[in-house]
């Protein structure tokens, strides 16, 4: 097998260069007659696709144009436009992004345990993922449809060359700049099904190639598709007021409509950004934006025992970045400021935060075809709940100011050999945390082989690791209430400042053709090793029958011997033909766990009912040697983007969207054990969405926008909202 | 990257991986017969551009011992055309290059070579050239309707291009009949 392939490498090597010295030189041109030259088709159009063709990584773009025309509603709805992307739709326009999958892990686990916590996302190359549990409050983030340029997304553990938590992948939005001279503005209006407003509108001015600015605002308003929350209680769908946990509530109706203001609301929030790039010279550019939003949406997060599934959810931001490039050195500054509260009433799920981040890059250039570009990183992210608990009663989650520090150095390189046709990436990056103490190195090996014009095979190898979590770390909050008659008890809840980072590796090949003028295709084929997830394990406890307090208990977040292995392909093509683009893609994985046991405790923890009063026997090692196919990340999932430019005015486009069944368990499921508490059985399906526009004139585009066509009402995620079709009617102007 | 293969279990998917990867390589190698005779974009632009200069009456009053070829904004025609000046004249005239980024900045040239990615205004560029023999070239659709007097575009991934000969005669510049025959002619 091995010599058959070193055979097949050293036959492409060779005979590949000696075809490969066709009639393409500019001097064979030069003898042709127009008429000759009129009769070459050409191989490359346009200088993006060529960069995205020879991208050493899975990755894939998304244009705002592919947006604007399959009537996407949003940035986070948009994503399911790109292959690899698991896009679960909560509440009307608030969703669960999975790259890859790997969700619900461990299962049994708590709601904050569901969000995805390994995706990095970004705007402008600045982090806006929250160190708080590694996700991303979507919600929060402050540009919109309008401002992007385009979403660039790669897939695959790609911290060396990104940075900490791109461990299933990175999410890269750039917005717009204006493109040119004098004055721009593009204003957007949709309304549609469910009291939903959609409007963004931005005004940009480029007073010359040295100097622009933009100012954008974007405003959503979104109606929830139903009124009532599941109630594990009944197992049913019920008004708020008849939901058990809004019943049992000590603190009575009005805590019930802190929590929940706007029950029928599941989304509303409203962003102004400012944006300007200054470049005085070539080699000086300069670029500042700043902004603020405020958001209050209802999604599934986290709950507590007075709260449904569903929680309101609000936040408010202020973010200041800036950047410069300088001959060969980049510096980045970005600093991030806001208050969150995931449960809005719940004050220990309340806190303001601070996060700073600061990369210098150099960029050397001076050898023939090699770049080197070593990096100093300096991250600091401070969340502190101590203006809204007691932290003397340890009342806060982690009862005071939590700070995590990350110094970092990196080192890339990028070398072409061969005529430039075969391509070696190397990235390698140290972390150095407050916590944990030990120094993490992850790294990134790429290298891609371009046979021709046409075909290009790469391989990847690269191991990434998730940033240090507050949660994780620094979780200190003490839990008491009335054990019986007479005494009380006391939960202590405790981060682990020597916790494993989370880590991922990969290895993949991959293939991309232009197989015709108007065909072409990426295949990736992948398989990952994802270890050290962590959760709240039940470490020990004591009762003491005759004290006030008669039970004292330690949870502690720690490593859990769990790890998943996945192995699956994307297949993604892009078509063209006259006036029709079809780009299907579908993504086909298996994903297994291994060593997963149910038992949330240690073997020192006090004999209870979850454990079947056998710490010693039932813990969460009693998992070892066991494997399990994971039901929570589908089999399969893709979509397509289907467009006919049926004239120089009207655009019609489809975007069907599947993934197959899934099964997502929550930690109820152990107490109940009943197969529908706890449990949700995602059906497969199909979404089909359609947009139609019609330009007016060139500046003005009238819209009309059709969301889940087919009416399929079957739940997306863990007990949430059943989205409904949807129907938008639009106006687009650009001038 | 072996540790992940070495259990038992493992290794047969490892071998169905080195399977598809080879294959992979096979399929290349048979695509690879497929190849036709095929040019990179700018380089037949420059191609192009460079007969062009066979078929127009310059004006005389250009002669100077250079043959000038402007850029408007930056695009990667520059590098084969920097290429052809190496060995090509036209009129057995030198060959110059020029750069330019905004509209003010233009100077005489014979050709002037509007790049898609020049932010600068049509309207400027054309009140900036008119009326001084210099024959303007897009690569924009609805450029050549707008005033250029060739314009770039690509019909079923092969290059042609839109001659518009009021634009042409404009300039002070006269186009033969075997050029515009080849033309998709612009009124």
């Amino acid at each position: 097998m091995k010599n058959i392939i070193v055979f097949a490498l050293g036959m492409q090597i060779f005979a590949v260069p000696l075809y490969a010295q066709k009639k393409d030189s500019l001097s064979h041109l030069l003898q042709l007659s127009i008429e000759n030259l009129m009769d070459i088709p050409i191989y490359s159009v346009s200088k993006t696709s060529e960069s995205t063709f020879e991208a050493p990584l899975s990755s894939s773009v998304l244009t705002k144009e592919q947006i604007k025309r399959a009537g996407c509603t949003s940035i986070m709805e948009a994503l399911r436009l790109v292959p690899g992307i698991i896009v679960r739709e909560q509440t009307n326009g608030n969703y669960d992004i999975h790259l890859r999958g790997l969700d619900n892990i461990p299962p049994n686990a708590s709601l904050v345990f569901f969000t995805s916590s390994t995706t990095l996302v970004m705007i402008d190359n600045f982090p806006v993922y929250n160190y708080l549990h590694g996700g991303t409050f979507w919600e929060t983030l402050p540009v919109d449809i309008n401002d992007v340029e385009k979403i660039e997304v790669v897939r695959g553990p790609a911290a060396a060359l990104y940075g900490p938590n791109a461990v299933s992948g990175v999410i890269n939005i750039i917005t717009r700049k204006p493109a040119k001279d004098g004055l721009y503005s593009v204003a957007n209006v949709q309304y549609g099904s469910h009291n939903s407003l959609i409007a963004n509108a931005s005004a940009g001015y480029k007073f010359n190639d040295k100097i622009s600015a933009i100012i954008s605002g974007n405003f959503q308003n979104r109606n929830r598709t139903q009124t009532t929350y599941y109630d594990p209680i009944t197992n049913s769908y019920v008004g708020l007021d008849s939901l058990t946990a809004v019943k049992i509530n000590p603190l009575g109706r009005a805590n019930v409509n802190e929590r929940y203001p706007h029950p029928h609301l599941a989304m509303r929030k409203y962003a102004v950004n400012g944006f300007i790039n200054y470049n005085p010279s070539n080699k000086i550019q300069l670029s500042a934006s700043l902004g603020t939003q405020q958001a209050e949406v209802q999604k599934i997060f986290a709950t507590d025992s007075y709260s449904a599934n569903i929680a309101t959810a609000k936040a408010e931001t202020r973010y200041a970045n800036l950047k410069s490039t300088i001959n060969d050195c980049m510096v980045h500054l970005s600093y991030l400021y806001g208050t969150q509260s995931p449960i809005e009433g719940l004050r220990i799920w309340k806190w303001n935060y601070h996060t700073l981040d600061a990369v210098v890059e150099y960029n050397f250039k001076k050898i023939r075809n090699l770049n080197i570009t070593p990096g100093i990183i300096y991250r600091r992210a401070v969340y502190d709940d101590s203006k809204y608990v007691n932290t003397d009663i340890k009342e806060g989650l982690w009862s005071g100011k939590a700070e995590s520090i990350t110094k970092a150095l990196s080192l890339r390189t990028d070398y072409k050999l061969f005529d430039q046709k075969l391509r070696l990436v190397a990235g390698g990056r140290v972390d150095k945390f407050n916590y944990p103490k030990k120094t993490y190195y992850s790294y990134q090996l790429a290298a891609t082989y371009k046979i021709n014009e046409r075909h290009l095979i790469r391989v990847v190898n690269s191991k990434a690791y998730r940033t240090p979590l507050i949660i994780d770390l620094f979780s200190n909050l003490d839990i008491s209430g009335r054990l019986n008659a007479t005494q009380t008890f006391l939960l202590e809840l405790r981060g682990n400042k020597d916790i494993r980072l989370l880590s991922s590796a990969l290895f993949e090949v991959g293939y991309r053709a232009q197989l015709r003028d108007n065909l072409k295709l990426d295949l990736e084929l992948f398989t990952t090793k994802t270890k050290d997830f962590s959760y709240t394990i039940f470490e020990s406890g004591q009762f003491n029958p005759t004290g006030p307090v008669g039970f004292t208990g330690l949870l502690e977040l720690n490593n859990i011997t769990i790890y998943a292995k996945q192995w699956g392909s994307t297949l993604a093509m892009d078509y063209v033909e006259g006036k029709w683009q079809f780009k299907p893609f579908i993504t086909v994985q298996k994903t297994m766990l291994y060593d997963y046991s149910r038992y949330a405790n240690s073997p020192s923890a006090p004999p209870t009912a979850s454990n079947n009063f056998n710490p010693a026997l039932n813990n969460i090692y009693s998992g070892r040697g066991t494997k399990m196919k994971h039901k929570a990340t589908p089999s399969f999932y893709g979509g397509a983007y289907i467009n006919w430019k049926a004239g120089s005015k009207l655009n019609l486009n489809l975007n069907p969207w599947f993934f197959s069944s899934q099964q997502q368990l929550q930690s109820s499921n152990l107490t109940y054990n009943d197969g529908q508490r706890g449990v949700e059985n995602v059906k497969g399906k199909l979404l089909l969405n359609a947009a139609i526009s019609y330009a007016v004139t060139k500046k003005l585009i009238l819209t009309g926008n059709f969301r889940n066509c087919l009416n399929n009402e079957d739940r997306e995620f863990y007990k949430a909202d059943s989205p409904s079709f949807m129907i938008f009617g639009g106006v687009h102007f650009e001038f | 990257m072996k540790k992940y293969f070495i259990e038992k279990r493992d290794c047969i998917h490892y071998m169905k991986y080195k399977t598809v990867l080879l294959s992979l390589f096979l399929f290349c190698s048979f695509t690879l017969q497929q190849e036709k005779n095929k040019a990179s974009e700018y380089n037949l632009k420059a191609a192009f551009i460079f007969n062009f200069t066979k078929y127009i009456e310059w004006k005389t009053a250009t002669s100077e011992n250079e043959f000038i070829i402007g850029i408007m904004g930056p695009s990667p025609i520059n590098d084969p055309l920097v290429e052809i000046v190496k060995t090509e004249t036209v009129d057995n005239k030198k060959i110059i290059i020029k750069q330019f980024n905004k509209p003010a900045d233009i100077s005489f040239c014979n050709i002037l070579f509007i790049s898609q990615s020049s932010s600068a205004s049509l309207d400027d560029i054309l009140a900036k050239t008119v009326h001084k023999g210099m024959l303007i070239i897009s690569e924009q659709e609805g450029y050549a309707e707008q005033g250029t007097a060739i314009n770039f575009v690509i019909v079923n991934r092969k290059l042609k291009f839109e001659a518009n000969v009021k634009a042409i005669n404009t300039a002070g510049l006269t186009a033969s009949s075997q050029l515009l025959k080849l033309a998709i002619i612009i009124k």
